[in-house]
């Protein structure tokens, strides 16, 4: 008795929330093993218009991990890319790629010539009905019936004595073999059953999706007969590489900008997932950026990954500090799981400065170059981080710049922490969400010996800024904080904080990321005072900076307003009114119209 | 954009917004003080500019000399070509009001600092630098000085690693330092291709150019005080002494110390130098003729 095991890994298709039946619009591969339509992939765009992949059955779209199948049954051996179709009547009908008529069977013959024919829609949407509930059962019946022996199997001892793996012709043996290596290593271990055997096999064809080169794999097992008391597992991993060059062009969204951008990939350079990736774009605000960037999985982990970039950019910042800078650097970095680190060298130029700018810009104008060690920490288990309606999320991002044998012209550490929660009230569909971040640029002295120099004033490029209609919504972009004529200036030390409250619309309902929203939100913006050249008193500074914070009410706005959460960023039109503010802060009364990817 | 009509109850209910205003924020700690004193932005260094010493940038110099000779009150920023409105320096910003109070402030680009001078009534005497003779004499300073000036500095190979290297090109990181200096000195032989069409400079020529140059200046002015007889300094003898100055100061290389050599050649040159710098620029440095 053997079965074969059709493997959809995590994450190759979107969650169930985003695929409301309506959305599938096409079959492809479906699979026939004797008579039985057991279903196969389906393609479907999803909300970004991407075309995504997912296991489906009959009745519309399961999520699965993976699909028993008799052994038996004939699998296509290829996978082919799909033809998506749109709908072509209101019938409810689904228009489908129909599946090779070489791996036909009577019934699935039968389906197509009936859909071929052309018949009133009404009848053909009867028809498809009655074949869908039968396919239905038969497709529950046999699903179960296989459910059960591998249920009833579960604690059968076994041991995996071979993995195949096809369609891998670009990649290495040795990074395979490294993959497979813990599971090998595992399935000899005493005590190890088919079901831990399942588990296993899933998790490497999970792995192999996660390094970004393959197409969904798909797995099989069949039994090799017994060895030692033991099952012996026999499993395919089919794998289809991703075309090693992609050239993409496209538009994107940042806060408050927007940007055309053309991206030049290499993948699986030397066959170990390892990818080089170019990239050009042009913006609103930065107005030309290039970057050239290499990752690799190390030790052929898909979640540690090492990687080097190098850019250049020149970004505006005409609008709320009359200059523009420009960047020319370089990074390294490691990435595990929640966490990045690594290093940063980049040379700044403030150069480009306006009619009007102010003296402070135009003392901090010209080079300076940074050298720092930066972590970040991401936990976020929000629903969504474009509209969040449930879980949490926190976020700490720190930078160790110039500090002893670092170099560099700046010495300082920032730290910057961000959390946010969101919860729905009852199942009304509104929900409720709260954020409070904050930051600190803390001066430290340069260089070693001789050199060394006593902690110095922030420059405008370190310094925060804070306000704007995806920030601090009711003040215009960067207009918190300590200003010099036309100029914000920025500031050392900043908190922010904000509550939202959500509520569907009627007749639209809350399963549209669409909601109206009312929410308050404040903030604070300082400088370090009184911190000169050759003084190295930071800590009563900060100290002092501090106890600005408790004098009076911080900047506060409220307001109400529409959000609609498409996939690409976040719109939002409020109209809104500052409560409380500094002299010379920018306020924004009335509507606000705010874009991003990063709303606080 | 066209604005709408605000109906009288909406414009009173914005107007009562903000609730509560309190006084502006303070600025951080690098932000200048407010000061009437006129800031002239030029090439220095910071210990240079503390003690208002002339400035190692010719353009600089001249008009810094030229504020001094005018009995105008000022200060020196140590600064760069980016924080200038024009692209290069010198600038003037001056103030009258605190920030608090107007945000207006004048910033005087170098080429309309002789108008300010003038118009904030520190005007003296002076020749007329319209004139056919002074400006016949100028534009020999500006442009055959000048060439061998930008050559000395930043195309003798010694000169421009350890002099203009060091002056203009300074950052922590040599990397940086290099790839400025490479800019710097495409930027000057540009300047000096100019006047030197062809694609080839030849030092010789150009160093001669500016003994030429030299020698007329040394001619015009003679046994005199200050240039054209005049009573009191004026742009012309600024305009000499921003190259004199630091041409008598810089520690060029042995082997390419032409324009130095050349100035030495002058008495009453060595002379002009020395009564501007003892009597505007008591804290500069003194030119070592033994070097």
């Amino acid at each position: 008795m053997g079965y074969r095991i059709l493997c959809c890994p995590e994450g190759t298709g979107p969650s169930r929330e985003y695929l409301p039946p309506g959305h599938v619009t096409g079959l492809a591969n479906g699979q026939r093993y004797g008579s039985e339509f057991w279903g196969g992939f389906c393609v479907h765009r999803d909300p970004w218009g991407q075309l995504k992949w997912m296991p489906v059955d009959m009745t519309g779209i399961v999520n699965l991990d993976y699909m028993l199948v008799p052994a038996t049954a004939q699998v296509i051996p290829q996978y082919r890319p799909p033809v998506p179709q749109v709908r072509s009547s209101d019938t409810g009908a689904r228009a489908q790629t129909p599946p090779t008529s070489t791996s036909m069977g009577p019934v699935g013959q039968q389906v197509l010539d009936r859909l071929k024919r052309n018949v009133d829609p009404t009848v053909l949407s009867e028809r498809e009905v009655a074949i869908r509930k039968r396919a239905t059962k038969q497709y529950e019946k046999a699903q179960n019936r296989l459910k059960n022996l591998v249920d009833d199997n579960s604690t059968l001892p076994v041991t995996i004595s071979l993995v195949n793996i096809d369609g891998a012709r670009n990649t290495r043996t040795g990074f395979l073999r490294k993959v497979l290596q813990e599971t090998f290593a595992k399935s000899r271990e005493p005590g190890f059953t088919l079901e831990d055997a399942l588990r296993e096999l899933n998790r490497v064809c999970r792995t192999f999706y996660k390094f970004g080169i393959f197409h969904p794999p798909r797995l099989y097992i069949d039994l090799a007969g017994r060895e030692n008391g033991k099952t012996k597992l026999k499993a395919g991993i089919s794998l289809k590489e991703l075309s090693r060059f992609t050239l993409q062009t496209g538009t994107g969204m940042g806060n408050t900008e927007g940007s055309g951008y053309l991206s030049l990939t290499y993948r699986n350079m030397f066959g170990g997932a390892e990818s080089l990736n170019g990239y050009a774009s042009t913006g609103t605000r930065t107005r030309s950026a290039y970057e050239v960037n290499f990752q690799a999985p190390i030790n052929a982990n898909p979640d540690l990954i090492l990687e080097a970039s190098g850019y250049a950019s020149t970004r505006s910042h005409q609008y709320y500090s009359s200059h523009e800078e420009v960047l020319r650097g370089g990074k390294v970095g490691v990435k595990w799981g929640e966490h990045e680190t690594g290093y940063t060298g980049v040379w700044r130029q403030i150069t480009g400065l306006a009619e009007g700018a102010s003296r402070l810009v135009r003392d901090d104008a010209g080079d300076s170059v940074k050298s720092s060690l930066w972590h970040t920490f991401t936990r976020d288990r929000r629903d969504s981080h474009l509209l969040p309606t449930r879980g949490w999320m926190v976020k700490s991002e720190s930078e160790v710049a110039g500090w002893r044998g670092l170099g560099g012209d700046v010495a300082f550490w920032k730290n910057e922490m961000e959390t946010q929660v969101a919860a729905p009230l009852g199942t009304s569909g509104i929900s409720v969400s709260a954020g409070l971040r904050g930051g600190l640029l803390y001066p430290l002295s340069m260089g070693v010996g001789d050199n060394r120099k006593p902690p110095q004033p922030s420059r405008i490029n370190d310094r925060f800024q804070l306000g704007g209609p995806t920030d601090v919504r009711g003040f215009k972009e960067c207009g918190l904080g300590p200003r010099y004529g036309n100029d914000s200036v920025g500031g050392d030390v900043y908190m922010a904080g904000g509550a939202n409250i959500y509520f569907p619309l009627p007749k639209v309902g809350p399963e549209k990321p669409l909601r109206l929203q009312a929410f308050v939100n404040s903030g604070r913006l300082v400088g370090l005072q009184g911190l000169t050249e050759d003084d190295g008193n930071v800590n009563s500074r900060v100290a002092g900076a501090l106890r600005e914070f408790g004098k009076g009410v911080p900047s506060v706005a409220a307001g109400i307003g529409l959000v609609y959460a498409h996939p690409m960023a976040r719109f939002e039109l409020n109209f809104c009114l500052p409560l409380v503010k500094r002299s010379g802060e920018r306020g924004r009364k009335g509507l606000q119209f705010g874009i991003g990817i990063n709303f606080r | 954009m066209a604005s709408l009509p605000i109906p009288q109850f909406l414009k009173t209910l914005f107007n009562s917004f903000p609730l509560l205003t309190y006084p502006a924020n303070p600025l951080p700690s690098r932000c200048p003080k407010f000061d009437t004193t006129p800031s002239l932005y030029v090439f220095t260094t910071p210990e240079d500019a503390d003690s208002g010493n002339p400035s190692f940038n010719p353009s600089c110099l001249k008009w810094q000399a030229y504020l001094k000779f005018n009995g105008v009150e000022f200060k020196t920023v140590p600064s760069n070509n980016h924080a200038s409105p024009t692209g290069a320096l010198p600038f003037m910003i001056s103030q009258q009001k605190p920030m608090s109070e107007s945000t207006e402030v004048a910033v005087v680009p170098s080429s309309k600092l002789a108008a300010w001078i003038e118009k904030h009534g520190y005007s003296l005497e002076v020749v007329d630098m319209e004139s056919a003779r002074p400006k016949a004499f100028l534009a020999l300073v500006n442009s055959q000085l000048r060439d061998a000036w930008l050559y000395a500095l930043y195309l003798e190979p010694n000169n421009s690693q350890d002099l203009a290297g060091e002056l203009y090109c300074g950052s922590s990181v040599s990397a940086v330092s290099s790839f400025l200096l490479r800019q710097t000195k495409a930027a000057a032989r540009q300047q000096v291709l100019q006047a030197h069409p062809g694609g080839v400079l030849d030092p010789r020529k150009i160093y001669a150019g500016a003994g030429d140059a030299l020698e007329a200046i040394s001619a015009i002015l003679g046994k005199d005080t200050w240039f054209f007889g005049s009573r009191d300094p004026g742009l012309f003898d600024a305009s000499v002494f921003a190259y004199t100055h630091p041409i008598l100061n810089l520690r060029w290389h042995s082997e390419e110390d032409a324009l130095f050599r050349a100035v030495m050649g002058h008495e009453n040159l060595l002379g002009h130098e020395r009564r501007i710098r003892v009597k505007f620029f008591p804290e500069a440095n003194t030119p070592d003729p033994n070097y």
